[in-house]
């Protein structure tokens, strides 16, 4: 008698879709460039919405010019455009979300990223949280970050409203309107890499 | 007396144009996104176009489906995609990235795996250009079902306002040459409408 048991193929673990943008899937996207708010040390600006069946993704790019800054006020300034900060500072993060027209919102403060949920753990649409971000560049006066934020399910298609506040950063709150109807039909454009098995 | 002086500090210069997107701009996006090559077991898509006024930035995805590979086209693929030739027996292979290039509507071409032009900061000479360089690319992920990578380039300067082709290969992933035709004039006009991040910067953008 084996001791061992014979493996059985395992169903490979399917990604939640609130958990971000899927990985087999060519998205689509909405161009929206937008500079949203801008003081003399940050810019923070929408570079693209790219649409797929199950949500959109926010892409942002932050900006930072060191200008007059000491030595330590660059040091926090690239740990703030980083997001390097002690959960104890989360109040210091950069806050992003939607607001529907009728009232509905979601936003990367109220939406916990996969890594800090409950198992199981399943979302209540709408989410909205950090995924699928960029990279960055951080020179001697200046730094860039591209984060990424992943809406899910689709918004309706009309318009609603993305809101940016940031105060560690002397960022207001700041409400744009984006075009919720150009992202649900860039979205029927979204093609699966792989085709559909038969 | 001090034998060595202190050192003064250098205000570092802004990278040049043919090596990076301009610092002080925000790019845009082009709609330009499709599936280079698409296979059962591979694509390469190009995911990302963003235009500046110097230049342009291309992303690509490049994902293979464990599921749909043998065993040893998956090993290979694994090699090729981290690099890693950790077999003995076999001789190792040269390198061989994920190659990316430009042929314009008058035959000249550009791609990634040419030498990096010379540049001398005090001299005024450039490179008389097309010049493409690898930038911003998203690194290699081995998963249960898959793998995938990120190569991402920068082209200065922008492309002539014509049909050009976009021509990809990586022969030790088994991916052919392959070339697609892309738009110079979207990607142009698309150019023209970068804004600079700070207006009163006086770095042109």
């Amino acid at each position: 008698m084996s001791f061992f048991e014979p493996t059985s193929p395992r169903p490979a673990r399917q990604q939640p879709p609130w958990y971000g943008p899927p990985e087999d899937v060519l998205g689509a996207p909405a161009p929206v460039r937008r500079i949203l708010a801008r003081t003399d040390t940050i810019v923070v600006a929408l570079t693209d919405i790219v649409a797929y069946p199950s949500g959109c993704q926010f892409s942002l790019q932050l900006a930072a010019r060191r200008g007059t800054l000491s030595d330590d006020q660059w040091r926090d300034l690239r740990e703030l455009v980083f997001g390097e900060r002690w959960p104890s500072e989360r109040d210091e993060m950069l806050r992003c979300g939607v607001q529907f027209a009728d009232g509905t919102k979601a936003t990367n403060v109220d939406s916990r990223p996969f890594w800090d949920t409950p198992e199981p753990y399943a979302a209540a649409p709408p989410v909205f949280i950090e995924a699928g971000g960029g990279g960055g560049e951080a020179g001697d006066n200046q730094l860039r970050s591209s984060p990424g934020y992943w809406l899910w399910p689709l918004p309706p298609p009309e318009p609603f409203t993305f809101a940016v506040e940031w105060p560690a950063a002397g960022i207001e709150l700041t409400m744009t309107e984006v075009d919720g109807a150009a992202i649900v039909t860039a979205s029927q454009a979204a093609e699966p890499f792989w085709p559909a098995p038969s | 007396m001090a034998f060595f002086e202190p050192s003064v500090p250098r205000a570092p210069l802004p990278p040049p144009p043919w090596q990076a997107p301009p610092v002080n701009a925000l790019g845009t996006a082009v709609p330009l996104q499709r599936f280079v090559v698409r296979t059962d077991s591979l694509v390469v898509a190009l995911t990302s176009v963003v235009a500046y006024a110097s230049g342009c930035q291309f992303g690509f995805r490049v994902a293979a489906r464990a599921s749909a590979l043998d065993r040893a086209d998956r090993r290979q693929l694994r090699a090729a995609f981290l690099g890693d030739y950790s077999d003995l027996s076999e001789p190792r292979p040269p390198d061989e990235p994920f190659r990316c290039g430009i042929r314009r509507a008058d035959g000249s071409k550009v791609t990634s795996v040419d030498d990096p032009p010379f540049w001398d900061p005090t001299s005024p000479m450039r490179p008389e250009g097309p010049v493409l360089v690898e930038f911003s690319s998203l690194g290699t992920h081995i998963e249960a079902d898959g793998m995938w990578c990120g190569p991402g380039y920068w082209l200065w300067p922008l492309p002539p306002p014509q049909p050009f082709a976009l021509v990809v290969d990586w022969p030790e992933a088994a991916i052919p040459q392959t070339e697609v035709e892309l738009e110079g004039a979207a990607i142009v006009a698309a150019g023209e409408s970068a804004e600079p991040l700070w207006p009163d910067d006086a770095r042109r953008g």
